[in-house]
């Protein structure tokens, strides 16, 4: 099973018996994926992939109030420009 | 010798979003994350060689005094806002979105049946409202934006796309502005400068 959302260009999508609305998430399985992947006209992004590349990123230690910079060098930047 | 900058001949490439949807700055491309809409599959590429008019309509009265043969004062009583277009795209997104701004609903194939998309051809009583921005090109910068940000119009021509050989269908486009209680009928920006 993958999970899937439904990015249009319609405003919803009916697929093997489910209905998603343009943003929606559902589950379909592989062979519905690879179908719905082959219909040019019908666009949706596989979320599972996307789990799948951010687990590699630790989790943040909740009691870690500064926030991860997006350039890993683990400064807030606003805080940077706060602190200037 | 200085480029003549002011005559511009180039098409407007026309987005619409929900009424209220903030419009792009003219360093910004209109994006469909903002929720800004191209008219046109492929924008201007998609509209036939009429190109885009904006028409800025009036009616105007005028006082011709008992004692001159001459207009002395006048007044205007009406105007309107139009941009026009004849749109070669009848995919369904776009179909749709000239027609009232109808659901598509995409049904995916399967096993034993086919694929296809669908929307309502009636469009009812309440008229779809947009925001509407018109580009171009700038006649104050070689390379400049020009840009009408309308804030809310809507659709007001009748399409008659018709099939038949040689020649490709295509819908007539009228966009009709309504007037926005803090801006009228919106604002146009001409770039003259790039960002320092």
């Amino acid at each position: 099973m993958k999970v899937v959302r439904y990015d249009g260009p319609g405003r919803s999508l009916h697929a093997f018996g489910k209905t998603l609305d343009r943003g929606g998430i559902d589950e379909f399985d592989d062979a519905e994926v690879a179908s719905l992947l082959a219909q040019p006209a019908i666009h949706i992004t596989v979320l599972d992939d996307l789990v799948e590349d951010e687990e590699f990123i630790p989790a943040a230690d909740p009691g870690d109030a500064e926030p991860e910079a997006e350039d890993g060098t683990g400064r807030d930047h606003h805080k940077q420009e706060e602190e200037q | 010798m200085s480029t003549v900058l002011e005559v511009v001949a180039a098409p407007y490439t026309l987005y619409l979003a929900p009424v209220d949807t903030e419009f792009p700055t003219l360093d910004e491309v209109p994006h469909s994350s903002d929720g800004w809409i191209m008219v046109g599959t492929s924008g201007d590429l998609n509209y036939n060689d009429k190109g885009v008019t904006v028409t800025h309509d009036q009616k105007i009265s005028e006082f011709i005094p008992a004692g001159g043969t001459a207009a002395r004062k006048a007044w205007r009583t009406e105007e309107h806002l139009t941009i026009d277009l004849e749109l070669v795209d009848l995919s369904p997104a776009q179909y749709a979105l000239i027609l009232n701004d109808a659901a598509v609903t995409q049904h995916a194939a399967g096993v034993g049946h086919v694929g296809y998309d669908e929307f309502p051809l009636l469009q009812g009583l309440t008229v779809a409202n947009f925001a509407l921005v018109a580009r171009g090109l700038s006649p104050l910068l070689d390379g400049g934006i020009s840009q009408y940000q309308v804030p809310i119009v809507y659709q007001a021509a009748s399409p008659a796309p018709v099939g038949t050989k040689g020649t490709p269908a295509f819908l007539a486009v009228q966009f009709a502005a309504l007037a926005d209680d803090a801006s009228g009928f919106g604002d146009r920006l001409d770039q003259s400068a790039e960002a320092s």
